[in-house]
């Protein structure tokens, strides 16, 4: 071999020696042993359940209607509802975002206080259908069947009727809420995953920067129309797959409630969904930042750390949804102490379960670890 | 002019050397003016998705000593879980790809049954599997599995090509020489395959990297470079994620390069270059 091909064969090897070494040393260095530390995977909300009978994971923290689902199949034990351990927390947001395609000018202004009033309106039908279980209660649990089922995964009457006991479903943004906000961000800032917060000194500024309550009262104010306003530009809607806590969006899309049309058709509004959404980041990365959205339905905690990280300038308009979620075990796991060295299916990191799994797991004297590290 | 310098210049006025220093020096000019335009471009622009080079540099190198904030995992342990995954998925396809190829580069009969369910499969990309190998295979083998539909499908067909690429006049000659079908089989075809088998492992190592996001966006154990990627990319951390693309470059030019050195080695000593 010449001696220069000799030399680069000799490099070669001594840097994957160094390489492998040091490979070696991060990979074999333990740190103590800490017998308090549970693990996450990230799955999907909706093969939680199947996760759980494979025995991929132990515990599963998701949204509802698959926590009641899981529990109502037998396949999951319940640890905690998320109203447990942050009563009347705020959940799912509408949030809106102005650009080029679609400018902040007083149409559309209008236009998304009337999308505002026609959630309202919706929210109203089920908070009162739900707690009287008057004639449109059937109805009412139908819809949610079928909007949260797939072929694989079907989704009865009876658990979105057990969905519904602990979902709340609210509007009006109140101190307390916004005091939630702060809340996440700051949990978000303690885990170092906020970036900033937004060019703003703190999460309170940051927040407040955030919400914008005035289409609240303008939607108050707002009359049903006889005419489409928007009949050539439709407002594109953005929502998650599946998700009952968006459930306000789905009755204010029947048709058969609201005398042939939409909700939102009866307030002057030609509305699209191009896609559902399977997670918040997504809808925000996705949806927004592309501008393939307008107004969307997603959790609060993603709008607030995705804002601060990608500038992504959704503004807060309504509130949609409590509650709502779930920390369960699997058929032999009866509390939460029990999955410790376990592991538990979350949406990933950025969602509210993700969140509240990290703050219990804190509560509870235990450390939060990806699984396998 | 001094010796030595007499000796570099003479060195140097080799064709095979000058050719060969040119080709560096340029591809270093190259390197530097691509970062020079992204910096003037990441700073023109000012946009999150567009963070600088130096800003990514900090970042990636502060992977390998801090844990990530969601993954709790620093970059070498990334590294270590990415690789091992890689590795498996590599070495199954080889182990599946080399011999298929073989028999159905060699055998008429075997090709015709196998090829159409070759052809069905092959335009499906690795990414479309991704869900279903999860559920199906779980957080192991799923992603595994994903980087061996990567690796698989270019390397069959680069020993498929390479035997039907030998020399006819090598088959008839050995049969000539009272060579049988399977002397003919392993003295002549398989050996006149290897280097083609050597262009598939090359070309299959870089789809192989270029699959690792793919497989490891939905879940993984233990962590991963293409996790890190995608979870960053999620929660806006972009810097981050470009140090992860970074990272997945630099695997993706040490293992491909490692193999085109042998590949070329393997080829002059058989005389095929």
């Amino acid at each position: 071999m010449e001696k220069k091909q000799r030399n680069i064969v000799i490099a070669i090897v001594v840097v994957a020696i160094v390489i492998i070494a040091g490979i070696g040393v991060a990979v074999l260095y333990k740190p103590s042993n800490n017998s308090k530390t549970i693990y996450w995977i990230t799955v999907a909300p909706i093969n939680q359940e199947a996760v759980l009978k494979a025995g991929t994971a132990q515990g599963a923290v998701g949204w509802e209607p698959y926590s009641s689902a899981a529990l109502l199949d037998g396949n999951a034990n319940l640890l905690t509802w998320s109203e447990d351990v942050w009563p009347n927390h705020p959940c799912c947001v509408l949030a809106v975002k102005y650009d080029s395609h679609f400018p902040d000018n007083a149409t559309n202004e209008d236009l998304i206080a009337r999308i505002v009033r026609a959630n309202m309106d919706a929210s109203n039908w089920l908070i009162q259908t739900a707690a009287t279980h008057d004639q449109n209660y059937t109805a009412l649990l139908q819809m949610g069947a079928k909007f949260s089922s797939t072929p694989s995964f079907p989704i009865s009457q009876a658990m979105v009727a057990d969905a519904l006991n602990h979902t709340g479903y609210s509007n009006d943004i109140t101190p307390q809420v916004k005091g939630w906000f702060v809340n996440f961000t700051n949990m978000f800032a303690s885990l170092n995953q906020l970036n900033s917060f937004g060019g703003y000194s703190n999460a309170s500024n940051y927040v407040n920067a955030m919400i914008n309550t005035t289409y609240l009262q303008k939607a108050l104010l707002v009359q049903p129309s006889n005419t489409i306003l928007n009949p050539k530009q439709a407002v594109n809607v953005g929502y998650l797959n599946g998700d009952l806590h968006q459930f306000a969006r789905v009755i204010a899309m029947n048709k058969t409630l609201w005398g042939g049309k939409t909700l939102f058709e009866k307030y002057g509004v030609n509305i699209t969904s191009p896609a559902a959404f399977a997670g918040g980041a997504a809808e925000m990365n996705s949806g927004f930042a592309l501008g393939i959205i307008n107004i969307g339905y997603l959790g609060a905690p993603p709008a607030l750390l995705l804002r601060a990280n990608s500038n992504i300038l959704v503004q807060i308009v309504s509130l949609v949804n409590t509650e709502g979620s779930a920390i369960l075990g699997d058929k032999a796991i009866t509390s939460f102490d029990q999955l410790v060295g376990q592991t538990v299916a979350t949406p990933g990191p950025g969602s509210i379960q993700h969140l509240l799994l990290s703050y219990y797991c804190q509560q509870k004297g235990y450390t939060l670890k990806l699984k396998g590290t | 002019m001094s010796a030595r310098s007499t000796s570099y210049l003479a060195w140097f006025k080799n064709p095979k050397n000058k050719d060969r220093v040119l080709t560096y020096v340029f591809g270093l000019v190259a390197i530097a003016g691509f970062l020079i335009v992204w910096a003037v471009a990441a700073d023109f622009l000012n946009i999150v998705y567009l963070p600088g080079p130096y800003e990514v540099f900090k970042a990636f190198i502060a992977s390998f000593s801090t844990p990530d904030p969601s993954m709790g995992t620093t970059m070498w342990q990334n590294i270590w879980a990415s690789l091992q995954r890689f590795l498996y998925g590599f070495i199954i396809a080889f182990l599946v790809a080399v011999p298929l190829g073989l028999l159905m580069g060699f055998s008429k009969g075997f090709e015709r049954i196998a090829k159409p369910i070759v052809e069905i499969f092959r335009p499906i990309p690795p990414i479309a599997w991704v869900s279903l190998f999860l559920v199906a295979l779980g957080l192991f083998w799923g992603p595994i599995v994903v980087i061996f539909i990567g690796v698989f499908f270019p390397l069959l067909s680069n020993v498929i090509f390479g035997v039907k690429s030998v020399d006819k006049y090598l088959i008839d000659a050995a049969k000539t020489l009272g060579a049988k079908r399977l002397q003919v089989f392993t003295k002549v075809i398989f050996p006149s395959t290897v280097p083609y088998i050597m262009t598939g492992i090359t070309i299959g190592l870089g789809i192989g990297w270029m699959c690792i996001v793919a497989a490891e966006m939905v879940s993984v154990v233990g962590g991963g470079v293409g996790y890190y990627i995608y979870i960053n990319g999620q929660i806006g951390r972009f810097a981050d994620m470009y140090g992860g693309m970074v990272m997945i470059a630099i695997l993706g030019i040490a293992t491909v390069g490692a193999s085109r050195f042998a590949e070329n080695r393997l080829a002059a000593r058989m005389g095929m270059k």
